[in-house]
């Protein structure tokens, strides 16, 4: 499946999280209401994971256990080698200082400059105490390209400057584990890239990450998804294949001709993607990256394309549908071509499986 | 090392106005509390200026004596039975009554004054004043004036400390201003003479001539004072009290403390000023923690315990302590002075009460935290997503 495939450069050393039949409900009977429901994963260092889902999927919820935020008593959640089940309060604390939490809305503080804020997530650790503590908040303040700003205030901040702040808060303290719930929301695309290149860092360090977010462009940036709805796992190309069958109806009835166009030009890619048996992450990175540069489609017809191909992709690899020819009429053909060839070359080598699917594309 | 966050002080001093209000808030209590402690302070220390200003080890006085401007008789020859004892060095009346003072003869105009008659041959009183007027005092119908008396005084102190002669009428007895003397009102006395034994006799002429107010007992030198009180006692029937000093001037100020509603108000009114500088301090603190209630729970979250929560409202709640009580100390000394001025009672701040006032600023702002901080427990870090 889509969502449990690893990443071809990553491999997994220990789990981190270890999370095994977990239930939680909230509220006392006849109220009462399960919001997960015998969720289990695992993530290893190295690994940056992106847990989606609809409002009210339970996303956040499986977060704030993970995080030691919220105590749970059903199944196990173990996190960096402590159980949190049932756990007491000060294990829950303990825990928390070891990882490192980005929030959708920064949370700074006002009252304090950049660096105060960025010392806050230092001063419960022991780095606290070591002489070159002032010297790692200005290291990570300038990771963060914040460094000339670190005597301003939050309001004196734009957003993706205090989104970064609050980044830099989490790492300072160069935690194992970091949980970020929706990191890019507030970000300009530009910004959301840098973010994410962040994490990518971390996790090559050996930290792990974990992000909650609605954001569909970080989804090619991620080595691992997890789907939640209604408070289940489910396959991620379930759910792909769902959103992208509802964009597709009401493409169908407002606009068939385009979506003809679009539903061509995704069945190229995902053929291509998929021409060696598999859709690795930097193909799916590379199906964005490709229609944002040739600009062979608008903008706001991306995700929709890449939504479309994944979603073939993965039907394909179920068998739940046979692979359908490319209806790319109206394309400037140079580009078409050069949008197939990076697509395929995005694990460096462009096989010769692809290189039938591509030619066969091409073919007039 | 690297230095910790001020957070507090930081939080604190985000809102400068907020702070401004808060810091005269709490100002205004604590002035309200150094007024009614320096007024209740100066009841007691008012009342006993006369205890304290006369030279004696031992003093004899009616039991039904309630204070000093009422003070009942006794038999002089209780005195002379005290000195009697081997231990005793000397032994001294005091005379003390209380006369109308007319200040103006043509009008009817009058106040109440406290005579107080000495035998001139023995100078059992210190206050400043009355040792050099003590041959003058011999003089028929010669008074020395308490130059501290109250404003309706002021015609005659003023009259005689530019030299001037005064005469004026206590009672039905005319009398001469010879000179002025140092003691200062209280809240039973608008102002004093000082005139010697025969003259207070001849101001107050129905008084039986064997009866005295009170009686002074100075001690050879040595001798233990508990002892010879106790022998006193033992001497003498119990119609006359023996005190030390220290006991007359606990009894005064037990009857200004506990018999008048004068030194219960001034209580009350320095607790109100506490009361109210705890719901001022409440309601900023609690204020505070509200508005700050995401950013508590982001601290939980990023892995600060409730005793980090704790230690930061109860840190805010001693800066506010110190802050009101820099403005509401100076500003009392200046309505300590006019106070002082205007009414001639001992408005006069004290260590001692200083440190009590901040000392109780400081419990009182770290209570009204305590009740703050419950809110705290209530913040859930897992709301910060």
């Amino acid at each position: 499946m889509l969502s449990d495939m690893p990443a071809d450069a990553v491999k997994p050393a220990e789990n981190l999280i270890e999370v095994s039949d977990l239930n939680f409900s909230h509220g006392q009977e006849p109220n009462r209401q399960q919001i997960l429901h015998s969720v289990s994963m695992h993530i290893a260092a190295g690994e940056v994971t992106v847990v989606t889902g609809p409002s009210g999927s339970g996303k956040s919820t499986l977060l704030t256990i993970i995080g030691g935020l919220r105590s749970a008593s059903e199944g196990s959640v173990s996190v960096l080698g402590t159980e949190l089940i049932n756990a007491d309060r000060r294990t829950l604390v303990r825990t928390r200082r070891q990882i490192g939490f980005i929030f959708q809305q920064h949370n700074l503080s006002p009252a304090l400059t950049l660096k105060q804020n960025i010392q806050m997530g230092l001063q419960h650790s022991a780095l606290h105490r070591q002489p070159d503590a002032a010297q790692r908040i200005r290291n990570i303040a300038d990771r963060v390209g914040l460094g000339e700003h670190v005597k301003k205030y939050p309001e004196q901040l734009s957003g993706g400057q205090k989104q970064r702040a609050g980044i830099a808060r989490a790492l300072v303290a160069q935690p194992k584990l970091i949980l970020a719930d929706e990191p890019t929301a507030s970000l300009d695309r530009d910004s959301g890239a840098a973010v994410m290149a962040l994490f990518e860092e971390l996790a090559a360090e050996g930290g792990a990450v974990i992000l909650v977010t609605h954001d569909k462009r970080i989804l090619d940036q991620a080595h691992r998804v997890l789907s939640l709805e209604d408070g289940r796992v489910v396959p991620t190309a379930d759910v792909l294949i769902k959103d992208a069958g509802k964009a597709f109806s009401k493409l169908m009835d407002a606009e068939p001709e385009r979506l003809q166009r679009l539903l061509g030009f995704a069945n190229a890619l995902a053929r291509v993607a998929l021409a060696d048996g598999k859709v690795a992450n930097e193909e799916r990175a590379a199906i964005r990256h490709a229609l944002q540069e040739r600009q062979l489609i608008d903008q706001s017809e991306i995700d929709l394309v890449v939504e479309l191909a994944l979603a073939q992709a993965a039907s394909w690899q179920q068998g739940l549908v046979s692979e359908g020819g490319a209806h790319t009429n109206g394309l400037d053909s140079e580009s078409f071509a050069s949008a197939l060839e990076a697509v395929a070359s995005a694990d460096n080598t462009i096989s010769d499986s692809e290189r039938l699917v591509i030619e066969e594309l091409l073919r007039p | 090392m690297l230095k910790s966050v001020p957070y507090a002080w930081k939080q604190l001093s985000q809102d400068r106005l907020k702070l401004f209000a808060a810091v005269l808030g709490i100002a205004f209590a604590v002035v309200l509390v150094f007024m009614q402690l320096g007024l209740r302070s100066a009841l007691f220390d008012s009342a006993v200026r006369l205890h304290q200003g006369v030279d004696y080890d031992l003093i004899l006085l009616n039991p039904r004596t309630s204070f000093l401007a009422r003070t009942l008789p006794f038999p002089r020859s209780r005195l002379y039975q005290v000195a009697s004892h081997a231990a005793v060095r000397d032994v001294a009346p005091l005379y003390i009554k209380s006369a109308s003072y007319y200040y103006d003869a043509s009008a009817d105009n009058h106040e109440t004054a406290l005579v107080i008659g000495i035998d001139p041959s023995q100078p059992h009183l210190r206050l400043a004043g009355v040792a050099e007027h003590l041959d003058a005092l011999r003089t028929p119908d010669a008074v020395i004036i308490d130059r501290y008396s109250r404003k309706e005084f002021a015609t005659s102190v003023d009259a005689v400390l530019s030299g001037e002669a005064v005469e004026l009428q206590l009672r039905e007895r005319n009398v001469s201003v010879i000179g002025a003397y140092s003691l200062g009102t209280s809240f039973g006395i608008d102002g004093s003479f000082i005139t010697s034994d025969l003259n207070f006799r001849r101001i107050f002429p129905g008084r039986p001539a064997g009866n005295i107010d009170l009686g002074l007992v100075r001690l050879k030198d040595g001798a233990d004072v508990a002892a010879v009180q106790a022998a006193i006692r033992a001497l003498i029937p119990d119609d006359v009290l023996v005190l030390t000093q220290a006991e007359y001037v606990a009894k005064e100020v037990a009857y200004w403390n506990s018999s008048t509603p004068i030194g219960y108000v001034f209580s009350l009114g320095a607790v109100i000023g506490v009361i109210v500088g705890l719901i001022v301090v409440y309601q900023i603190l609690f204020s505070d923690v509200q508005s700050h209630l995401a950013e508590y729970a982001t601290l939980k979250a990023i892995g600060y315990d409730d005793g980090f929560l704790r230690w930061l409202v109860l840190r805010e709640s001693i800066y506010l302590a110190i802050l009101g009580f820099i403005p509401a100390f100076a500003f009392t000394l200046l309505l300590y002075d006019q106070a002082a001025t205007a009414t001639q009672l001992p408005m006069h701040m004290t260590g001692a009460r200083a440190v009590l006032v901040l000392a109780v600023t400081i419990g009182m702002c770290s209570f009204s935290g305590w009740l703050a901080m419950r809110k705290l427990s209530r913040v859930d870090p897992a709301e910060v997503f």
